[in-house]
């Protein structure tokens, strides 16, 4: 023990090798691994309860008006910036380091010899959380705050009880303001310090009653809440939980192994050890030492691992990946992100992505049987219900049915995620689009203007109001045009909505859309509804096609067989489809009259045939064919 | 003292000099030279040619016209004129002055003098821009519901009350305090907060009725649709609804709503007794929006029949087809005793379905609104605003219509100022506008609810629901309202089954959180 004693006293500690390690590797994960582009990307989309920023002194006088508003609005303002990874992980090493340098302080200040490792905990329940992708910042702010005013309280040092308690109601008043409990988190921190470390009791039930009777008559008497929210995109996992509550016990850790460490101090002053022979001391003192140093360099690197691999949500990650790439156009990346990353796994939204990606890169016809599917994932069941989806469809729907042309039915989801989601900046941006193709210019200019407030978004928004007072039609705009030459005209109470009706409404005011024809074929094919499938794959004369693509003819191989009559279309059948179905059809009952196993078949047909239709027809979800 | 005489010289040369300077930068109030433009400045909102009532709060607007600096000047027969200067669009008019201005100017004209400097034409004159201000006050407090354009979801509703001689606003009520639940319809009794009643609607909380009398807050364990008071103060009429919503797909409003069934019913404040009327909760009808006449002898209402035979079948067949009649029906307090309906008004006669009944205070006009179908005027386009002379019976469509939603209006203590919603600007949100109506029933040009930033509609997503004019502050807090609404205990109201009630086993079905 006695070599470290040196080193925390020390403001070298800060700028240690150890620290130094810890921190670029702490970033060089937040960065590479976490990805802060992704938790922005969540907001509104994944995580709903979120606080958004917005430029100008509107919002600004709000948050200074309100109790806890400060840190709402430095919060608010930071998160902005996780937009840009790299930046965003500059601030989340930052605040982690803030959190550290404020529990060391507090060993320095107390002048405490004990073992700095358990302020690296701080930095790790920080991790814990990002890379669960929950949004922490306005806890840890609100958490630094009343720590780093708590060691600006340890180190005023004042000795009488009224010198004291002035400083104390000063710092806890300020806090109150600015973090809203985060006050009654110093207060309750300078009591235990006062109680165990100066051992001042009357100090410590001052500053306690003092914390909690504030909280009490604030929530109670005058309802404020002072509840600091974090940011949730699903419910949290235990160790989440755990680490957000330990982000509050930790400083009273930090301040209860001070008061340990000094009580064996003074056990140890009062009875003095005999001492050795000095040649061996000196000796096992040096090994200690170095001992100590590698691993105070290399428990904190450890710390990071055990971190990480206890909470990286890898499988969150590939869903907002997705989500990000498919939001952003990438559709090459969300269909590597699927195949690099999920393996085995299924999930339904990514399978909606994975449809989106096919359809744009021009592989839905003759790709899609080669990844999951259900018959759920094309159109998210957004089909007919007239109920609400849940927060993490809002977006994919709307953006799907836009699309598409269901305008009214996106314009209906973009105003229940801005209600729920808190303004989502995709919410407000839909509604501007969506009225711009309405022609309800005046309208969409509300939409715009909220929208010229956001920090990332703003510019755009500006321009296209410019453009709006240029050009009130948008001639020169396509995206508006686009909109309104596939808008559905039909009216179709939603509760009555069936999928043909969905489908048709969209090709009667525009035959030429072709995300509408390809959908409701692979909605069919799905489905199993070969009839309507044969009955609308004659509009693929109305597309440009080299060829009827290969799940097309693999469905109408599958139809002509079943019906044993023709198609006007048979004629598109490639003598290689017809070959693989017959070969199918072939193997397929052979198995089965075999053994009987359907799982067996299944097993047996897949390597060769699982990225085809038929397989799908027959044993419902392929597995991934790379 | 020599040196002193040393330094005193310098110190007046400087002050001297500090003071040409301040002089010199001093804005004059006036312009000298200017070009006259022959046309009224563009303004935001528009409070141009319209009559405002002498306690209104300062009609801060922005000027449409690209310039450098701004000046306007605000004056009238009477009293020291307001001089602004601005070096942005934003002409924010002084409190204090504006007050004392139309304090000094009931019945006269208010001018508005508006110049723009800009850097090749210097200043420019526009037109002046001329408003009345009526002799008669508007209530002071305006109270109304605020929420975004909800749909199937709700999270942040509240009641807010706005002090119209300033801009203070304060809370009356929010969801949150009920874990994100409803609050629906606010009413008063004679434009007073001594009794008011706020309908929630909570998963948590379940469905009731909040009664404030002063500063007193009880529950009543039975949600009020549609409410209005007796003006005796000691019944109160309301309307039970089975209401549903859905939403079409090719309309500029794509939210419709339908009530299923409905009925009237009254309420005895001493015996904590709900009553029916049979004529009011017929089986076959649908009744709503109760209104009573400000002697309480009639109760006016909106009837029509139910043209489905499923009551649960959403939409309803021929749900577009259901136009509603104004009726009234006679009421003798005293005897607690009912006439019989009485058709004031037919949709057969007007083609149009009659919604919303309002009677001025004085007893002299009955506005209403009308649009092509339904029972929820907000939600149609072609919901306008019509007002009826009680004692010619004859009617008309008011001035102060657009080509978007006009409806739920209500009226000053006075019955000169008339405070509505109106969907027009833009048609999607909802905003509150008075209008004030003379004597001969005259609808003047309506101006939009003055704010401190007069930007302050251009990027506001919320509408303003349902206002409703008070003549002072309500008296209980939001938090009184809260614990009433969060209380276990209620007034039990028990409810004779009527004909209108679909299961006799659960009568207040109609009354859970998900209508």
């Amino acid at each position: 023990m006695e070599p470290l004693k040196e080193k925390v006293f020390t403001k070298r500690q800060v700028l240690s090798l150890d620290s130094v390690a810890f921190f670029a590797v702490f970033y060089l994960c937040v960065w590479l691994l976490v990805e802060p582009r992704l938790i922005y990307h969540a907001f509104g989309r994944f995580i709903i309860d979120w606080t958004p920023f917005l430029t100008g002194w509107g919002f600004f006088l709000e948050c200074l008006t309100k109790i806890g508003g400060p840190i709402v609005y430095v919060s608010a303002f930071l998160s902005q910036c996780f937009y840009f990874s790299p930046i965003g992980a500059i601030i989340i090493t930052a605040i982690a380091w803030l959190l550290w340098l404020a529990c060391m302080r507090i060993l320095a200040l107390t002048k405490a010899c004990c073992p700095s490792l358990l302020c690296y905990l701080y930095p790790a329940l920080l991790l814990v959380g990002y890379a669960s992708y929950q949004h922490l910042m306005l806890r840890a702010m609100s958490v630094l705050a009343a720590v780093a005013v708590f060691v600006l309280y340890i180190k005023a040092d004042i000795r009488n009880l009224i010198g004291a308690a002035v400083l104390f109601l000063t710092a806890f008043a300020f806090l109150y303001y600015v973090g809203g409990n985060a006050a009654i988190l110093f207060g309750l921190l300078a009591g235990f310090y006062e109680l165990t470390v100066k051992s001042r009791k009357r100090f410590a039930i001052l500053f306690c009653v003092t914390a909690l009777a504030v909280y009490y008559v604030s929530t109670n008497l005058f309802e404020i809440p002072l509840h600091i929210k974090w940011h949730i995109s699903r419910p949290p996992s235990r160790l989440v939980t755990c680490s957000l509550y330990a982000m509050y016990i930790l400083p009273f850790l930090v301040i209860l192994e001070i008061a340990v460490y000094k009580h064996v101090a003074r056990i140890k002053a009062n009875n003095p050890k005999k001492h050795s022979a000095k040649g061996r001391d000196s000796k096992n003192s040096r090994v200690w030492a170095f001992t100590s140093q590698v691993l105070s360099f290399i428990a904190p690197l450890v710390l990071i691992g055990v971190t990480l691999s206890l909470s990286y949500a890898k499988r969150d990650k590939i869903v907002l990946k997705s989500d990000y790439y498919s939001y952003t156009k990438q559709w090459q990346k969300v269909l590597e992100n699927y195949q690099e990353n999920l393996g085995d796994i299924y999930d339904i939204f990514i399978n909606h992505d994975i449809n989106k990606a096919l359809y744009h890169t021009g592989q839905l016809g003759s790709r899609m049987f080669s990844y999951k599917q259900s018959t759920e994932a094309l159109l998210l069941s957004g089909v007919g219900t007239g109920g609400v989806p849940s927060p993490p469809k809002f977006a994919k729907m709307i953006y799907m049915l836009i699309e598409l042309g269901h305008l009214a039915d996106a314009e209906r989801l973009a105003f229940e995620m801005m209600e729920t989601a808190n303004q989502s900046p995709f919410a407000i941006e839909t509604l501007a689009m969506i009225n711009l193709a309405e022609k309800q210019n005046e309208t969409a200019k509300i939409f715009l203007n909220v929208l010229s407030k956001d920090l990332i978004h703003g510019a755009a928004a500006r321009r296209l109001l410019r453009q709006i007072e240029n050009d009130p039609e948008l001639i020169s705009y396509p995206p508006v045009q686009h909109l309104r030459s596939i808008a559905s005209q039909a009216d179709q109470i939603d509760l009555s909505y069936s999928a043909d009706a969905f489908f048709l409404s969209l090709l009667q005011k525009n035959p030429q859309n072709q995300m509408a024809f390809e959908y409701m074929l692979s909605f069919y094919l799905l489905t199993g509804q070969l009839n309507k499938f044969a009955k609308n794959i004659g509009r693929l004369n109305d597309f440009h096609y080299d060829k009827m693509p290969q799940h097309y003819q693999e469905g109408l191989a599958v139809y002509i067989s079943s019906t044993k009559g023709g198609h006007a279309l048979q004629h598109h059948l490639s003598p290689q489809t017809m070959q693989t179905f017959n070969r199918f059809t072939a193997n397929c009952m052979s198995l089965l009259a075999k053994n009987g196993s359907y799982k067996a078949a299944k097993e047996a047909l897949k390597a060769e045939f699982g990225d085809t239709f038929m397989f799908y027809n027959i044993f419902g979800m392929p597995r991934v064919k790379k | 003292m020599k040196r002193v005489r040393e330094y005193t010289i310098p110190i007046y040369i400087i002050a001297v000099i500090a003071l040409s300077i301040f002089i010199s930068c001093r804005k004059s109030d006036t312009v000298d030279q200017y070009n006259s433009v022959r046309r009224p400045a563009n303004i935001k909102p528009d409070y141009s040619d319209t009559v405002i009532p002498p306690n209104i709060a300062p009609l801060n607007f922005t000027i449409g016209e690209s310039g450098k600096k701004f000046l306007v000047k605000i004056y009238a027969p009477n009293g020291k004129p307001i001089t602004v200067h601005s070096n942005n669009a934003k002409i924010k008019i002084p409190l204090k002055p504006w007050k004392r201005l139309l304090r000094e100017n009931k019945g006269n004209k208010l001018f508005f003098d508006i110049f723009v400097y800009g850097q090749q034409k210097g200043w420019q004159k526009y037109q002046t821009i001329s408003n009345i201000i009526a002799n008669e006050e508007v209530d002071s407090y305006l109270v109304y519901r605020f929420m975004q354009p909800i749909h199937n979801w709700w999270v942040h509703i509240g009641i807010y009350q706005r002090n119209v001689t300033n801009y203070k606003r304060s809370l009356v009520l929010h969801g949150d305090s009920l874990n994100h639940g409803c609050i629906n319809c606010h009413t008063f009794y004679n434009n007073t907060p001594e009794k008011m009643t706020i309908g929630i609607r909570s998963r948590k909380y379940g469905s009731a009725t909040l009664m404030s009398s002063g500063k007193k807050v009880a529950k009543i364990g039975t949600k009020w649709g549609y409410t209005s008071w007796h003006p005796s103060g000691e019944l109160a009429a309301y309307s039970m609804n089975k209401v549903r919503q859905f939403f079409h797909t090719n309309e500029l409003e794509n939210r419709d709503v339908v009530d299923l069934d409905s009925a009237i019913v009254y309420y005895i404040l001493n015996s904590q007794e709900a009553k029916t009327v049979p004529a009011l909760s017929r089986k076959d009808q649908l009744e709503t929006y109760p209104t009573w006449s400000p002697d309480g002898k009639y109760l006016y209402y909106c009837n029509a029949p139910i043209p489905w035979r499923d009551r649960n079948k959403m939409p309803p067949e021929k749900y577009n087809e259901v136009q509603y009649d104004l009726m009234r029906i006679s009421y003798d307090l005293r005897e607690d005793k009912w006439g019989e309906p009485e058709t004031i008004l037919s949709a057969k006669e007007t083609g149009l379905s009659i919604l919303l009944p309002r009677v001025t205070p004085d007893g002299r006009y009955l506005v209403f609104s009308m649009c092509d179908y339904g029972c929820f005027p907000i939600y149609r386009t072609s919901s306008d605003l019509y007002l009826m002379d009680l004692e010619t019976r004859r009617y008309k469509k008011m001035e102060v219509n657009s080509e978007y939603s006009e409806s739920w209006h209500s009226f000053s203590a006075n019955s000169r100022w008339m405070a509505f919603s109106s969907k027009k600007r833009g048609g999607l949100f909802t905003r509150t506008y008075f209008a004030y109506i003379d004597e001969n029933g005259f609808a003047h040009k309506p101006f939009i609810l003055p704010q401190k930033d007069p930007t302050y509609y251009d990027s506001l997503l919320h509408t303003y629901s349902v206002p409703e004019l008070i003549m002072q502050p309500v008296p209980a807090s939001a938090k009184a309202f809260g614990q009433a609404a969060r209380s276990e205990k209620s007034i039990e109201v028990s409810m004779p089954i009527t004909g209108a009630t679909p299961t006799a086993q659960d009568p207040y079905q109609w009354q859970q959180e998900r209508e």
